[in-house]
């Protein structure tokens, strides 16, 4: 084949991957074109935040507007909303204009971690599947619209880019990623400040193990962003202000994940958000090829599933959750911040788009063209389908709130 | 024909005889009952005191019940036929209420399997077993003539297999038509899937068509009248001049299937099931006289067939008139583009026009708001291809089709016009809302997933009013195709196609200014006589069906064959898959009702009464006998739905009225004993605008009432019955001289 061949082809995919890429995020706006907030999750925390339009509210404010588990949450991005809301007196276009830089901001962080994870050949294709995966995620999209968790949405816009900066460390040292790193980690402190300390448990366990160094480097000026946040922590953890939230702690186990939801195929209205069936289906046709083809295994990727298998134990019903509070009082106080050990799993997905994103690029390589085309095609058709249904779904069930 | 297929000819016929003479058994009397051999049972809860007779048997069969009471003022009765014991399902009827002044009333019961101990009970409201007269049970020949009709349908429908399939064998039907006609059948079986039941879910207005197709048969069987003006049955017997605004003609086919004797509800699913096959063929046959493609006119049929909005007219809304309007949409959209895109001195130009008249008749005889859209959106093609509209051939076709339209059906939209001119009805305050607020919102537009829904306003549990997602991603994918270049110069119909599907998609919301456009005079009466927005989906699923097929077409002479293959597998795929889940959220969500007794759904549910004199309410009505005034006696009052026959005598020096127990719809009249002076309708009406005949002073004589209509009716009655003649006269005089030029 001539070189001008090979590229127009290229240029073909590039355009196509682009398209389908596009697509996928414009499914994940659907919800956006309702007129109205919908009621539902903690929508009326984001609502109490945007009207309070302040850093961190007092425990007596968070008593009141009955979110005392978010105590350790703070109001950091929706300060730019609050003022659009006080603007335009207008919380529907506030939160829309939220939501959509949230999706668009998810998306681009997934670009980033994944352009940084399929830096060599087939660099596309490994692109456009983990971003595919990532953005159409049921437990994500669960996140976001179902439960309305806004600070978790934004913990998992930020995560991939705290991925990113660590793999980049790997390689080299580079400024720019410290930067973006200790950013993100304190943007997921702003967020939710109970997650910043999973997540940094998580990063200085991965540093350890795998020798990078290099990525602790982050920690330090993340840490330093942050020192509102863990001066806030302390307080609530270790000082009386805990007992002034009027809430006592309790255990999450209960609403946590029986293994086989783990695997549901979509998020139902009520149920727990499983990991959909695209991604299954990604991950069972890589343990075709590995177990079948002899496929190579990419040494990176058991970093991604020793994450995934912790977060998913630990969203597990049957995680030892009361071990963990015999720790200290403090331990329980995080716990309980915690709310839902669902979150773990929610954490976790993003791992497990990277092997995924590999099983599809090997599968790609196929030449049969039922597992070259035809496979990728109806995997990524299932990951929309299933998106748009459960996008249509909740606009069809949910009443509206304003 | 072979000798197989003789002998099974003969055989069919033999059987067919055999139950045909069943079917002239006179009715057999099977049970009397007196009100006071009746046992009270109990007192119940709502008050009402429950009274049992004593049992009998039933043979499988159709059940007439007679009823005659004696129901005053504030009593009510409500009559059943039950059983203790007995087979699945055996007893299928449902109970009756006799109102206040109903001296005599009639329903039927079915019977699958035999009964040993069926009962009657009464629950009497306000009195007791004096109100109960007399019930009589007869068995009908019903029955045996829906079991002629079931084995006639099942014989033709085998024969007609077997011949397709033995021409297929031999070759004769072409692979390509063999899988069209096997892909449209499945299509029709997948969106009759909810009524594949054997119980009932009602829509918005099914109760109201119900009783349309039930009065209609009434009026028939009592008055003889066609067509059918005053339908008689209506609002306690006073009628209903629902058959004038309102077009009959199709719902025929339900009638005739009641009076065979079928159950309202199966009469109903098979008139659906009818439309459904109906559409399916008309869709195709429209895009393939177009197109000239089996895989685009079939890739476009079954997008048609299966678009959420034409399933949701059927189950949710129940709205008959719009989805029969439907089925004939593609005829006209055929004859526009063969009219517009043929050359004028093609051999069969001038018969492309009878698409026209054909598709614009049957929906101006179905729905008259979907008439309203549908000429508008002529329209608009007219003026966007004015260049091919005003060729001479083709410019007096156009004309010569709204002729044709005009006159055959001048029976219809000329009294319709000369009653809505009058003024006297509620249908003109129908046409006063302003509607913008009841379109649909951006967000149903991408509603993909066509749930079932509860209401057509807002988002939450709102029903697919959409073009479908197959469609709708149609269209993208032309959007991004002509975007890179990838396809070549769009053709101009499929230009067309797509500017009139996004016009009617944002005609439906509430984006669009109708509330502004209800302000310019002229302009008013049609942008508020849709009442909402939304019935704009109608056309617009039919241009996006018609631009699905279109773009095959033009993907298939760019020769992208794989393209053109990938992009039928895929959307016809999507299409059906949200058609099954479409059907099944249908079949889930709804209410299942055994319903087989028309009777049990009264007389009133006339919806919002637009037919109505101005003024009068239903409830206004009840049964009552004539009302005279002082010095008038009638005696021997007979009614037979809209007809009235009386004795009067008037013993006064001055004229007096009457007033009887029917609307005073223009067209009634009196008459009385040749050889004395008339009586007549008076031109004031009685109280709830009844019907007010003046007895002339010392008049003693008979008086028969019925409703002929207004001279207009029978003028506009012999235009269309003329123009019918003249047509059959031509269309035999032509195929007079075809054949003896072959």
């Amino acid at each position: 084949m001539s070189e001008e061949v090979i590229k127009k082809q290229a240029d073909d995919e590039r355009k196509w991957i682009c398209a389908m890429g596009l697509l996928a995020l414009l499914v994940i706006l659907f919800p956006l074109a309702c007129p109205y907030l919908m009621e539902g999750g903690k929508i009326q925390e984001w609502l109490v935040r945007v009207q309070q339009s302040r850093l961190f509210l007092d425990a007596e404010v968070l008593s009141d507007a009955g979110m005392p588990f978010s105590a350790l949450q703070s109001g950091l991005f929706c300060l730019p909303f609050s003022l659009i809301y006080k603007i335009t007196g207008n919380p529907v276009l506030a939160y829309r204009i939220f939501m959509l830089l949230l999706q668009v901001g998810t998306f681009c962080s997934a670009l980033l971690m994944f352009r940084k994870l399929f830096a060599k050949e087939d660099n596309r294709r490994g692109v456009f599947w983990g971003v595919v995966f990532y953005i159409t995620n049921p437990c994500r999209i669960a996140v976001c619209y179902d439960a309305a968790d806004l600070a978790l949405a934004v913990v998992m816009m930020l995560v991939p880019i705290v991925i990113y900066a660590v793999v980049d460390l790997k390689n080299e040292m580079d400024w720019k990623a410290i930067l973006a790193g200790a950013l993100a980690l304190a943007g997921i402190g702003y967020a939710d400040g109970a997650l910043f300390w999973v997540v940094l448990a998580g990063l200085l366990l991965v540093c350890l193990i795998t020798g990078n160094l290099r990525g602790l480097l982050t920690v330090p000026p993340a840490l330093l962003l942050f020192t509102g946040g863990i001066v806030r922590t302390i307080h609530y953890l270790f000082g009386n202000d805990f007992l002034k939230l009027g809430i006592d702690t309790q255990p999450i186990a209960a609403n946590g994940y029986y293994p086989g939801e783990l695997f549901l195929f979509f998020h139902a209205p009520g149920k727990l958000p499983g990991m959909g069936a695209g991604l299954f289906m990604a991950l069972l046709a890589g343990a075709w090829l590995l177990l079948v083809e002899n496929a190579h295994e990419e040494k990176e990727n058991r970093i991604f599933w020793g994450i995934v298998v912790v977060g998913a134990a630990m969203s597990l019903k049957y995680f030892p959750w009361n071990y963990v509070e015999h720790i200290g009082e403090w331990a329980s106080r995080l716990v309980t911040f915690f709310q839902t050990p669902v979150v773990f799993w929610a954490l976790a997905q993003i791992c497990l788009c990277v092997p995924a994103a590999q099983s599809m690029v090997q599968m790609g390589r196929k030449k049969e063209k039922i597992q070259g085309i035809c496979l990728p095609l109806l995997i990524y058709i299932v990951c929309v389908a299933l998106t748009v249904w459960q996008c249509n779904t909740l606009t069809y069930e949910r009443l509206p709130l304003l | 024909m072979t000798k197989h297929e003789k002998i099974l000819l003969t055989i069919e016929c033999l059987i067919l005889l055999l139950l045909l003479v069943r079917c002239f058994r006179p009715e057999t009397h099977v049970l009397s009952l007196e009100g006071g051999a009746m046992t009270e049972m109990m007192e119940q809860e709502d008050g009402s005191i429950l009274y049992e007779g004593e049992s009998f048997s039933l043979k499988p069969g159709v059940y007439r019940v007679e009823m005659r009471s004696n129901v005053r003022d504030e009593q009510k009765i409500y009559v059943e036929i039950n059983c203790e014991r007995s087979g699945y399902q055996a007893l299928r009827g449902n109970g009756v209420n006799v109102y206040p002044n109903q001296k005599y009333s009639s329903f039927e019961i079915f019977v699958t399997d035999k009964i040993e101990d069926a009962y009657v009970t009464c629950a009497l409201y306000g009195g007791r077993e004096e109100l109960l007269g007399q019930i009589d049970i007869y068995r009908t020949a019903a029955g045996s003539r829906v079991l002629f009709t079931i084995v006639l349908f099942c014989f033709l429908a085998f024969d007609i297999l077997m011949k397709f399939r033995r021409r297929a064998l031999l070759g004769k039907i072409s692979r390509k038509t063999q899988i069209v006609c096997f892909s449209l059948a499945v299509g029709v079986l997948l969106s009759c899937f909810p009524y594949f039941t054997d119980y009932f879910s009602f829509g918005a207005d099914t109760i109201f068509h119900l009783q349309r197709i039930e009065c209609l048969k009434n009026t028939l069987l009592l008055n003889f009248d066609f067509p059918v003006r005053v339908q008689n049955t209506w609002i306690y017997g006073h009628g209903y001049m629902v058959s004038v605004f309102y077009g009959d003609l199709f719902l025929m086919f339900p009638a005739l299937l009641r009076l065979i004797g079928f159950p309202i509800v199966t009469a109903y699913k098979i008139f659906v099931f009818a439309v459904m096959a109906l559409t399916a063929v008309i869709t195709y046959v429209s895009l393939q006289r177009c197109v000239k493609n089996e895989k685009a006119a079939l890739f476009g049929a079954l997008i048609y067939l299966l678009a959420p909005y034409r399933l949701y007219n059927f189950y949710n809304r129940g709205a008959v008139g719009e989805y029969l309007a439907m089925t004939f949409m593609p005829l006209v959209c055929c004859g526009m583009y063969l009219l517009l895109s043929e050359e004028t001195d093609s051999e069969h130009y001038k018969n492309y026009k009878w698409y026209m008249v054909g598709g614009m008749s049957a929906i101006l005889q179905s729905h008259l708001l979907s008439t309203e859209m549908t000429a508008f959106f002529v329209a608009i093609v007219c003026l966007a291809a004015w260049r091919r509209v005003f060729r001479k051939e083709t410019f007096i076709q156009l004309l010569q089709a709204v002729g044709l339209v005009a006159a055959l059906n001048c029976w219809l939209w000329l009294p319709m016009l000369c009653m809505l001119r009058t003024g006297e009805f509620m249908v003109s305050n129908v046409f006063e809302s302003q509607i913008q607020q009841i379109g649909i919102w951006f967000a149903r537009l991408v509603q993909w997933v066509p749930n079932s829904g509860t209401t057509h306003l807002g988002i939450k549990s709102a029903d697919a009013i959409q073009i479908g997602v197959a469609a709708t991603l149609i269209l993208m994918l032309y959007g991004v195709l002509r975007w890179k270049k990838e396809i070549g110069k769009t053709k101009r119909e499929l230009l067309l196609l797509l500017g009139l599907t996004l016009l009617s998609v944002v005609m439906s919301t509430k984006y669009f200014p109708w509330d502004m456009l209800a302000q310019i005079p002229g302009v008013r009466f049609f942008a508020t006589s849709l009442q909402f927005p939304t019935r704009l989906m109608a056309p617009a699923t039919v241009f996006s069906s018609w631009f699905a097929a279109f773009f095959i077409l033009q993907l298939e002479e760019e020769k992208r064959e794989q393209l053109a293959k990938g992009v039928f597998a895929f959307f016809l795929a999507l299409a059906v898959f949200a058609g099954m889940y479409q059907v099944n959220s249908i079949s889930s969500r709804s209410v299942a009702s055994y319903f087989y007794t028309a009777e049990n759904t009264g007389t009133i549910s006339v919806g919002n009464g637009e037919y109505l004199i101005d003024g009068t309410w239903v409830r206004d009505y009840f049964y009552h006998d004539p009302v005279a005034e002082d010095g008038l006696v009638w005696s021997d009052y007979e009614k037979k739905g809209t007809d009235i026959s009386i004795i009067v005598r008037n013993t006064t020096p001055t004229d007096k009225c009457l007033d009887v127990p029917l609307i005073g719809y223009p067209g009634y009249m009196a008459v009385g004993e040749s050889g004395l002076k008339e009586p007549y309708i008076a031109s004031e009406r009685g109280e709830h605008e009844d019907l007010r005949v003046v007895i002339p002073a010392g008049y003693e004589g008979t008086i028969s009432i019925s409703y002929e209509g207004p001279l207009i009716f029978k003028v506009s009655e012999l235009i269309s019955a003329v123009s019918l003649c003249l047509l059959f006269v031509r269309m035999a005089w032509k195929g007079r001289k075809a054949c003896q030029k072959k």
